[in-house]
């Protein structure tokens, strides 16, 4: 048996490491650093950086959900560059009775389309050409998929008018200046920091189950965007996971109105962990009824067999 | 039944559909689907006609998208009164099995479509009951809600014959499965029984019962004392009678140990003033044939059968005086007689001194002489004894008449009276079902408890064979068997083979765990062990599928409340019975009162003239039966003469 206590010796002892188990799908396994947007700390908007317990609440103000979706195979190669399909969709659910409905055909997009390098089709309104990049082919591709879909969700938000809405990812480009409405942008990964100082990072680290950080502004971070509240939410907990398990970035509009109900929203959160969303590797911080808005757009999107109309292989 | 869309075929590759089982989802709050719901697939149109299985359900599964119970017990942290604020997806998946497609051909498997609740049009589609429901159809019960009670109906060709026929019921006893849903057949077939277009000879259908516990069947003539309720209603109308009573009704019972009264709860002076009971006796000969019933194997071996069965060919069934020694006797009509005549072959062997006599040695001829002896006192109340005897009983009549039930009362009797009474029954119905003399076209015998008389893996005793029988070639002779058991399992294979129909009650689980129900699903299996009272599974050549019907409650008396209402009367002198004979025929008090003070008193007197009134019409005159019983046919008695003497007799020579 090899000796891995070995490598143990030599971790061990250093200050601020912590042990985690090893899990497939986590954040930890992709091993990529979390960069920080910007080398200072964010902006404080209720006094100083702390753990704030939420209170128990045995309710949940959402009614709406909204999530989007992406199914992308390669269906042709034109010289070494792939041509990709890509279906991208997007739905808002509405919760009555604790129960969510399927959305409504208006409250449901999907674009279907070809992604090739530029040139090499003929001009369709089905077929996105992407300036490939010789040395990152793919990352543009993602990108346009990515943006597609960001449209998509945001067009259904803009005609999102009464209840309360939860979004899965942030909220920039969904809310307006000053916007009335109740909708909050769930955040769940963790590739851009906000702080940089150990003792706020520390804070983020310590937080336990039910907890949530102050709140801070969340900057502008694409052209035309806005401004947000955000607050950090430790959903579930586990001492062996790494420190993104069950932690989640939350965002509202920038308002004063929200900004005086973000314990009631963190507590609508906190109610939503149940039921879980597992067996999804992401049910410590994905909310059930968007794990099943998911679901909803999973079971639209195009099978593999449905490929072999276009490949016809 | 409104054509509601409730759910689409699916098939995946791990569970595809077949020819013959197809599978569709339908959305939780869609009340109206359970096992035993027929459904019909629209799957597309092929030259104008609609692509259409039907189906009926068999197996039901529910989900949710929880992948592992551990899931769900963390999300709650272990707390299972915890609140959640999203209640998971649910759906239903069920399993049908196909009952028929369009077009017919070609079998393949079932295409994915709409799925709809099938409407009355599409159960007599789905059932191929369609083309003969209003000629040939007999209501076997409802399908459907309560609220929309649908008949079905079997084919009286493939119930009754001659194309198939015979009923098998299943269900445990106490639940209303197996004789409730009997005599609601028996009403529904003789509400709809039709001949045969252009038959010739016996018109109609009749039904034999034999009433084998308490008053269950002894009150088939009288209304119940219940209510009709509103959904019996409903299915009685659907089925296209009326609920009440059976019209017509014979009851027949034996004597009791004072060889006049009759051994019947039914003994009340108001129920025989509206429909007597008649007596129920066995002859000489019926004891002989079926002696097997009456004596236990140890006594009947193969020497005493072999003396038997020379009695009854010397003896028994002769028809003229036969000679033992220097005596003359006639053929003997009760047991009381062989066993004279066995007396006398006894002392004629004495008095040559030898021990064979007839090649039969003295010692079987001696235990046969015991053992006949003992069965007028064992079977005191069912074998025809003393002057003038003769067997009485239902298939001694003429003839089975049209719509007309005949209950045979056997409730009183013991498990060795009540064998002789079925096998002597069975096997007489048999021998005029080939002598083709039932009087009915169609004779419905009704035999409950088919896992006493005729047990699997048994030898084949009389009983068994006289089944057999009837079961292989009733339907042809129009005698067709609904037999009724708790354990199908253990009855003889064959006899429950020839049933074409099969209603299967409620049943216990133990009796389902038998390979026997085997090709049923576990729902199916599952149902059938929580089968409410007035509800069968029916099995019928028409249908592809087993279904389901409810049944209403036979509108006729309960045993228990008939026991109650008509308290059975103590036993009464001869002359009382004799009396009220006369009066049902319409004698006057004075006129019956004058006639019997002219007659001997004595009981064997009084008996044979009672027996004479039990067994003559409704319309012969009473007084004179009474004054001049020996001029109606009787038995003859028997004489033992000294023979004349005859030169030619070659056993008066020597030469024997």
């Amino acid at each position: 048996m090899r000796d891995y206590e070995r490598f143990r010796s030599i971790l061990a002892p250093v200050a601020g490491v912590r042990f985690v188990r090893s899990q497939p799908g986590s954040d930890e396994s992709k091993f990529r650093p979390s960069k920080a947007s910007d080398p200072v700390d964010a902006e404080l908007l209720e006094g100083e950086f702390c753990a704030i317990q939420v209170k128990d609440q045995q309710f949940s103000g959402f009614t709406h959900f909204l999530d989007g979706a992406q199914w992308v195979r390669p269906v042709a190669y034109h010289g070494l560059y792939p041509i990709l399909f890509a279906h991208v969709s997007a739905a808002l659910c509405e919760r009555k009775e604790r129960e969510l409905a399927g959305p409504k055909p208006e409250q449901i997009r999907t674009t279907e389309m070809v992604l090739a390098p530029a040139g090499v089709l003929v001009r369709d309104p089905q077929v996105r050409e992407v300036e490939v990049d010789k040395t990152d082919p793919l990352t543009k591709y993602h990108d346009l998929i990515g943006n597609e879909r960001g449209a998509l969700e945001k067009e259904l938000a803009r005609g999102f008018e009464d209840g309360c809405l939860l979004v899965d990812g942030g909220i920039e480009g969904i809310v307006e200046d000053n916007d009335p409405r109740v909708i909050v942008g769930l955040v769940k990964s963790h590739d851009t920091q906000y702080f940089a100082s150990p003792e706020r990072v520390q804070t983020i680290v310590d937080l336990r189950a039910g907890q949530r950080t102050s709140a801070f502004v969340r900057p502008v971070q694409a052209k035309n965007g806005k401004i947000a509240t955000s607050f950090y939410l430790k959903m579930r907990e586990d001492r062996h996971a790494g420190p993104f398990f069950g932690l989640a970035r939350v965002e509202v509009a920038a308002t004063p109105a929200m900004l005086g109900r973000l314990d009631e929203i963190a507590a609508w959160l906190l109610f939503e962990r149940a039921p879980a969303s597992l067996p999804d590797p992401r049910y410590d911080r994905l909310v059930y009824p968007i794990h099943l808005v998911e679901k909803f757009l999973k079971s639209r999107q195009p099978s593999e067999a449905m490929m072999s109309q276009i490949t016809r292989l | 039944m409104e054509n509601l869309e409730i759910g689409r075929v699916i098939g995946t590759e791990r569970k595809p559909n077949t020819a013959y089982t197809f599978t569709f989802w339908t959305p939780p709050h869609q009340r109206n689907v359970g096992i035993g719901t027929l459904v019909k697939v629209i799957s597309g149109v092929t030259d104008g006609e609609e692509e259409v299985t039907y189906g009926m359900v068999v197996e039901a599964h529910g989900f949710n998208d929880l992948e592992s119970p551990l899931h769900e017990y963390l999300a709650f942290d272990g707390n299972p009164a915890e609140k959640a604020p999203t209640t998971r997806p649910e759906m239903r998946v069920y399993q049908a099995n196909v009952l028929r497609r369009y077009p017919e051909e070609p079998v393949s498997a079932v295409p994915i479509g709409k799925v709809y609740l099938a409407d009355d049009a599409d159960i007599r589609r789905a059932l191929r009951t369609e083309d003969f429901f209003e000629t040939l159809g007999i209501p076997a019960g409802c399908y459907g809600t309560k609220d929309a009670p649908l008949a079905v109906h079997v084919n009286s060709e493939f119930l009754l014959g001659p194309e198939s026929g015979h009923l098998n019921v299943t269900g445990t006893s106490g639940l209303a499965a197996k004789t409730s849903y009997i005599l609601f057949l028996l009403q529904s077939i003789f509400a709809h029984y039709k001949d045969q277009e252009g038959a010739v000879g016996d018109k109609g259908v009749a039904a034999l019962l034999f009433n084998t516990k308490g008053g269950d069947l002894l009150y088939l003539d009288q209304r119940s004392k219940e209510e009709v309720s509103s959904l019996d209603q409903a299915m009685y109308a659907k089925c296209g009678f009326e609920p009440g009573p059976f019209a017509k009704v014979r009851y027949y019972a034996p004597r009791a140990k004072d060889g006049f009264n009759l051994n019947t709860v039914r003994r009340n002076e108001e129920l025989e003033r509206d429909n007597e009971t008649r007596e129920l006796s066995f002859g000489l000969k019926d004891v002989v044939k079926h002696a097997e019933v009456l004596l236990s194997r140890d006594d009947l071996d193969s020497k005493a059968d072999g003396y038997l069965q020379y009695l009854s060919n010397s003896f028994v069934e002769a028809d003229k005086a036969v000679r033992i020694g220097d005596r003359s006797f006639e053929p003997p009509t009760t047991i009381e007689d062989l066993v004279t005549i066995v007396k006398a072959q006894l002392d004629e062997a004495k008095k040559t001194g030898r021990e064979i006599y007839e090649n039969h040695h003295v010692y079987t001829m001696r235990k046969m002489m015991n053992r006949l002896d003992n069965l007028a006192g064992r079977f005191s109340g069912l074998i025809a004894s003393g002057k003038g005897s003769k067997a009485m009983g239902p298939t001694e009549e003429d003839r089975f008449e049209d719509r007309t039930v005949y209950v045979v009362d056997v409730a009183q009797l013991g498990t060795e009276e009540q064998d002789l009474v079925f096998s002597a029954l069975i096997t007489k119905l048999r021998e005029r079902m080939e002598s083709q003399t039932l009087g009915v076209a169609r004779l419905v015998v009704v035999v409950d408890e088919l896992n006493k008389y005729a047990p699997s893996g048994s030898s084949d005793t009389y009983v068994v064979k006289s089944l057999k029988e009837i079961a292989a070639r009733g339907r042809y002779l129009g005698l067709t068997l609904f037999g009724a058991q708790q354990f199908r399992s253990r009855v003889d294979k064959e006899i429950v083979g020839n049933a074409a129909t099969h209603a299967f009650g409620h049943i216990e689980v133990e009796e389902l765990s038998q390979p026997g129900y085997s090709y049923f699903t576990p729902a199916i299996k599952e149902k059938l062990g929580s089968l409410e009272p007035g509800e069968v599974l029916l099995k019928h050549p028409f249908f592809t599928q087993p279904i389901f019907l409810r049944f209403p409650k036979p509108a006729v008396m309960k045993g228990s409340d008939g026991m109650r209402t008509f308290q059975k009367s103590k036993e009464v002198p001869i002359e009382t019975l004799i009396r009220r004979q006369c009066l049902l025929r319409g004698a006057k008090e004075n006129a019956i009162s004058d006639a019997l003070g002219q007659i001997s008193p004595g009981v064997e007197n009084l008996l044979e003239r009672l027996r004479n009134l039990r067994t003559a019409p409704r319309n012969a005159d009473p007084i004179k039966i009474l004054l001049d019983g020996k001029r109606l046919p009787q038995a003859r008695p028997v004489h033992a003469v000294v023979a004349a003497s005859d030169e030619n007799d070659p056993f008066e020579s020597g030469s024997f």
